[in-house]
C-alpha cells in the first residue's frame, strides 16, 4: 500500500471510528433520556393537577374573603389553568396498563371539583348570605380527594416503573462502563495508528537517509534499504539504486579515458624522442632533394621528396585522425623508399576501393604495419618478396588486409601480437621500427573505436602473413570528435 | 516477516477486543431500548366500560380479596372494571371518606359495605341523587337509598348456627356469645336469628352477649370475663370471624376444656382449630359467590333498571368432617 492510499484509509477510517462511537453513546444517552421522558411528562402532569387544585382553592378562598374584583380575576385564572391542565390529561389517551380507572377517577374528580367551585359561585351571589359555606367545604373535601388521587397515581405509576428503573439503572452502568473502556481503546487504538504511520514514513526515511550517508561518504555499495515497491519509498530505494549504478558505470568510463589519455601522451613522448631533430632533418633533405635535381639525379630527388613526405608525415600531431585516403599514400611513399632499397626483390599490390577512403583512422595505422612486414616478414628473402595491400568495402567497415608471402610467424608470436595486454615477446627487435610497434597500432585501433576484434592475424611459419583489420565506418564521426576532444 | 505476522495478529486482536466491547455497549443500549419499548408499549388506552368501585372493609383481607375476583371475573365478561379499594387496617371512617372520594370521581357504580353509620347513609344518598346505583355487599346498610343487598343471609347464617348448637347440646344448656360489633347489620341479624332459634328450644338459653369490636384480644377478654360471670357455660358462638379464635385464646386462659366454641368463616387459625378439635364448627360464607352476584346484580339493574332488593349468597358448615379450601371474612 502506498502512504497516500494508507493515509486517506486510516485518517477516515479512525475519524469515522470516533464518530461512530460518540454517536453511540449519544444515541444511547437519548435513549435513556427518553425512558425517563416516558414517565415524567404523566407524572409532572399528575403533580401539577394536584398542585394547581390546591392553588384553585386558595385563590377560591381568598376571593370569598375579600370578595375584590381583583381576586375574582386571580381565581378565574386560576380555574382556567386547571380547565387548561385538565383538557391535557384528556388528550393524554395512554395510560400505564393498572391506573386506567385511576386516571378516569381522577379527571371526574376534577370535573366535580369545578362544578362545585361554579356552585360555590352560584351560591355567594344567590339569596342566602352563607349558603355557600356548605358548598365551600365540600369542594374543600374534593380538591383534597383530587390531591391525594393525584399522589396516589404518581405512586402506582412510580411502583409500576419501579423494576424497568431498576433494569434501565443497571443497563446504564453497564453502558456507561463500556463506553468508557471503548472510548480509552479508541484512543490507544488511535495512537496506536498514529504511530504506525509514523513509523510507515519515518523508518524508510531514516534507512534512505543513512544509505545516502554512507554513499556520500563513498561507499558505492552500500546497500539500499530494502522497501517494497508499492510505497513511494520503494520508487525511492529503487533510484538509489539506479543512482549507484550510473556512478559506478561513470567512474569505470572515467578511469578508461584517463588510461587512454595516458597511453597517448607516452606515445607522444616516444614519438618525439624518436624524432632526433627532426626539422632539421627534413630541412636538409630538401636541400639534397634540389641538390640531385640541380645535378641531374631525378631518381635521388624524387626519393629524396618521398622521404621528406614521410618525414612530414610523420611530424604530424598524433592526436589527429586522418582520412583512409592519407593513410594509403603514406604507406605508398613509404614503399617508394623502401624499394629504393629492395629494387626488384619486392613487388608491392594494391587492389584498393577508392569509393571507401573516406574514413577517418589514427595517424600512422598502415605504415607501422608495412614497417613490420619489411623488417620481419621479407628481409630475409633474396627475390620474389610480393607484398599486397587491399582495401574493400562491406557494409558498414572496410576491411584492410595486408599480406605478403615472407617467413611468416610462430603461433606464440602471433598471439602476443594479437594480446595487447600482455608484456611484447623479447624477439621483437628494438631499433628496427620507427617506434610505433603492430601492438601499438592495434591497442590505438581499439582505443580509438572503443571497441576489441578489429585486428586479425593469419600467418603460420614459411606461409606469410596477413593482418586483417576492420575499420568501422558509422564510427568516423563519433572518432573524430572523442579524439579531438581528448586534446 | 515476523515483525509484520505479530503486527497483523495484534491488529486482529485489538479488533477482536474493540468488537467485543462494541457489542457490549451495544447490548446494554439494546436492552434499554428494549426496555423504554416494554414501558412504553404496556401503555393502555382507557377502552372505556363501566367503572365500578368495590370499597371492601379491609383492603388485604383475604374474604374481601375473594369477593374481589368473584367480581373482577364476572365484570370482565361483561364489560365492566372493578376498581377495588379499601382501609389498610378495619377502620369505618375511613370506609366513609373512600364513599365520599369515590362519588366525587363519579365511577358508574358503588359497591360498598354497610356499616351502619347516619353519615355513611347520607352519602348513599348523595350518590344515587347523582345517579350512581349503590349496592351493598356482605353487610346491608338499612334504612339506606341503597339500591340493594347482595351477600350472606345473616339472619338465616344465624340461624343454622343456632340449630348448630341446639343439635349439638341436645338443647340443653348456657351459651354465650360474642359478636363482632353492636352496630353492623350483619351481625345484628346473625345475632337475631340465632336468638330466634335459641329461643324456640327448652332448656338452652343464652346466657350472655358481648361485643369484641371485631378484634381478636378483646374477644379473649370478653369470653374470660363471660366464662368468670357464668361459669356453667357450655358453648360458646363468635358470630364474627376472628371470635372463635379469641374465644378459644380465653378458653385456655381460664382454663376451662369443656365448653364447645362455634366460630364464623374459614381463616386460617379457625381451620386449624377445628383441626385439633379446640373448635367444633364453623359457619363459612362464599365470598367469591357475593362478588359474582353483585356483578350480575349491577348488570341486570343496568339492562332493565330494577332489580331484587336482596340476593342471599349461600353458607355451608365447617367441621372436622369437611375441611375444605375456602375463606373467611374478618
Amino acid at each position: 500500500m502506498n502512504i497516500r492510499r494508507m493515509l486517506f484509509i486510516v485518517i477516515p477510517a479512525l475519524f469515522i471510528l470516533n464518530n461512530a462511537v460518540a454517536y453511540f453513546i449519544f444515541d444511547s444517552g437519548r435513549t435513556v433520556q427518553q425512558s425517563y421522558n416516558v414517565m415524567l411528562d404523566r407524572v409532572l402532569l399528575y403533580k401539577q393537577i394536584a398542585e394547581q387544585t390546591q392553588g384553585n382553592l386558595r385563590a377560591l378562598n381568598t376571593y370569598l374573603l375579600d370578595r375584590t374584583e381583583n381576586s375574582r380575576q386571580s381565581y378565574t385564572s386560576q380555574r382556567e389553568e386547571l380547565t387548561h391542565l385538565r383538557e391535557s390529561l384528556s388528550a393524554q389517551r395512554m395510560t400505564i396498563p393498572t391506573t386506567d380507572l385511576t386516571v378516569r377517577s381522577y379527571r371526574n374528580m376534577i370535573d366535580t371539583f369545578i362544578a362545585q367551585e361554579a356552585v360555590v359561585i352560584e351560591a355567594l351571589n344567590g339569596q342566602e348570605p352563607l349558603a355557600y359555606a356548605a358548598y365551600y367545604e365540600e369542594a374543600e373535601r374534593t380538591a383534597a380527594f383530587v390531591s391525594e388521587e393525584g399522589y396516589h397515581l404518581i405512586d402506582v405509576e412510580l411502583s409500576y416503573y419501579q423494576p424497568f428503573y431498576r433494569q434501565i439503572l443497571i443497563q446504564t452502568d453497564m453502558m456507561n462502563d463500556w463506553g468508557v473502556a471503548i472510548l480509552i481503546l479508541n484512543t490507544l487504538i488511535s495512537i496506536a495508528f498514529a504511530y504506525w504511520i509514523s513509523l510507515r514514513i519515518t523508518v524508510p526515511i531514516k534507512q534512505l537517509a543513512s544509505t545516502a550517508r554512507q554513499i556520500s561518504d563513498g561507499n558505492l555499495q552500500a546497500s539500499p534499504p530494502p522497501i517494497s515497491e508499492h510505497n513511494e519509498f520503494g520508487i525511492l530505494s529503487k533510484a538509489f539504486v539506479r543512482m549507484q549504478d550510473n556512478l559506478r558505470q561513470f567512474i569505470m568510463k572515467e578511469k578508461e579515458s584517463l588510461e587512454k589519455d595516458k597511453l597517448v601522451k607516452e606515445l607522444e613522448l616516444e614519438v618525439l624522442q624518436n624524432q632526433i631533430n627532426p626539422h632539421f632533418l627534413f630541412n636538409s633533405l630538401n636541400v639534397i632533394s634540389k641538390l640531385a635535381l640541380i645535378e641531374g639525379a631525378e631518381k635521388t630527388s624524387d626519393l629524396t621528396v618521398s622521404m621528406s613526405n614521410l618525414l612530414r608525415y610523420n611530424l604530424r600531431n598524433l592526436d589527429r585522425p586522418v582520412m583512409l585516403r592519407d593513410e594509403v599514400e603514406h604507406a605508398k611513399e613509404y614503399f617508394t623508399i623502401q624499394q629504393a632499397r629492395f629494387r626488384d626483390r619486392i613487388q608491392f599490390e594494391t587492389d584498393i576501393d577508392e569509393s571507401g577512403l573516406d574514413v577517418y583512422v589514427p595517424v600512422l595505422t598502415l605504415q607501422p604495419i608495412l614497417e613490420n612486414v619489411f623488417v620481419h616478414g621479407i628481409e630475409g628473402m633474396e627475390e620474389g618478396a610480393e607484398i599486397k595491400l587491399a582495401i574493400a568495402r562491406e557494409q558498414d567497415e572496410m576491411r584492410i588486409s595486408i599480406s605478403d608471402n615472407g617467413v611468416g610467424m610462430s603461433e606464440q608470436v602471433r598471439h602476443s601480437l594479437l594480446d595487447l595486454r600482455s608484456e611484447p615477446l623479447h624477439s621483437e627487435r628494438k631499433g628496427q621500427s620507427t617506434g610505433l610497434g603492430t601492438r601499438n597500432v592495434f591497442r590505438r585501433l581499439e582505443l580509438f573505436y572503443g571497441r576489441n576484434n578489429l585486428i586479425d592475424i593469419h600467418s603460420e611459419p614459411g606461409q606469410g602473413t596477413t593482418v586483417l583489420i576492420r575499420i568501422p565506418v558509422a564510427r568516423k564521426e563519433d572518432g573524430d570528435v572523442s579524439l579531438t576532444d581528448r586534446g | 516477516m515476523s515483525n509484520k505476522r505479530s503486527w497483523t495478529l495484534g491488529l486482529f486482536v485489538i479488533v477482536l477486543v474493540f468488537g467485543y466491547f462494541i457489542v457490549q455497549f451495544l447490548s446494554s443500549t439494546q436492552k434499554i431500548g428494549y426496555l423504554v419499548e416494554q414501558m412504553e408499549q404496556s401503555k393502555a388506552e382507557d377502552t372505556g366500560g363501566k367503572h365500578v368501585v368495590l370499597i371492601a372493609q379491609e383492603v388485604d383481607n383475604p374474604f374481601w380479596r375473594m369477593v374481589e375476583t368473584g367480581a373482577k371475573e364476572a365484570a370482565e365478561q361483561l364489560g365492566m372494571k372493578i376498581d377495588y379499594m379499601g382501609p389498610i387496617r378495619i377502620n369505618p371512617g375511613e370506609q366513609i371518606n373512600l364513599l365520599e372520594k369515590s362519588i366525587a370521581a363519579k365511577p358508574d357504580a358503588i359497591f360498598a359495605q354497610g356499616i351502619n353509620n347516619q353519615r355513611y347513609k347520607l352519602l348513599i344518598s348523595q350518590a344515587i341523587d347523582q345517579g350512581i346505583p349503590v349496592i351493598t355487599v356482605d353487610a346491608d346498610e338499612p334504612m339506606s337509598r341503597r339500591l340493594a343487598y347482595v351477600g350472606t343471609d345473616n339472619w338465616e347464617a344465624g340461624e343454622r348456627m343456632g340449630e348448630l348448637v341446639v343439635k349439638d347440646t341436645g338443647g340443653a344448656g348456657q351459651v354465650g356469645v360474642i359478636i363482632g360489633s353492636e352496630l353492623a347489620d350483619n351481625q345484628q341479624l346473625r345475632l337475631e336469628g340465632f336468638r330466634s332459634v335459641i329461643r324456640s328450644s327448652q332448656g338452652i338459653y343464652i346466657a350472655a352477649v358481648r361485643s369484641s369490636n371485631i378484634s381478636r384480644l378483646q374477644a379473649a377478654q370478653q369470653t374470660e370475663v363471660m366464662m368468670n360471670q357464668y361459669p356453667s357455660i357450655t358453648s360458646i358462638v363468635g358470630l364474627s370471624s376472628l371470635d372463635a379464635i379469641g374465644i378459644v385464646e380465653g378458653l385456655e386462659a381460664t382454663g376451662r376444656t369443656d365448653v364447645s366454641v362455634y366460630g364464623f368463616d374459614d381463616l386460617e387459625e379457625t381451620r386449624q382449630g377445628i383441626a385439633i378439635g379446640a373448635i367444633a364448627a364453623s359457619i363459612v360464607q362464599q365470598p367469591q359467590e357475593i362478588g359474582r352476584q353483585s356483578v350480575l346484580v349491577l348488570s341486570e339493574f343496568f339492562k332493565s333498571g330494577s332489580i331484587p332488593v336482596q340476593s342471599f349468597t349461600k353458607t355451608d358448615i365447617l367441621d372436622k368432617n369437611n375441611l375444605k379450601a375456602s375463606v373467611s371474612s374478618p
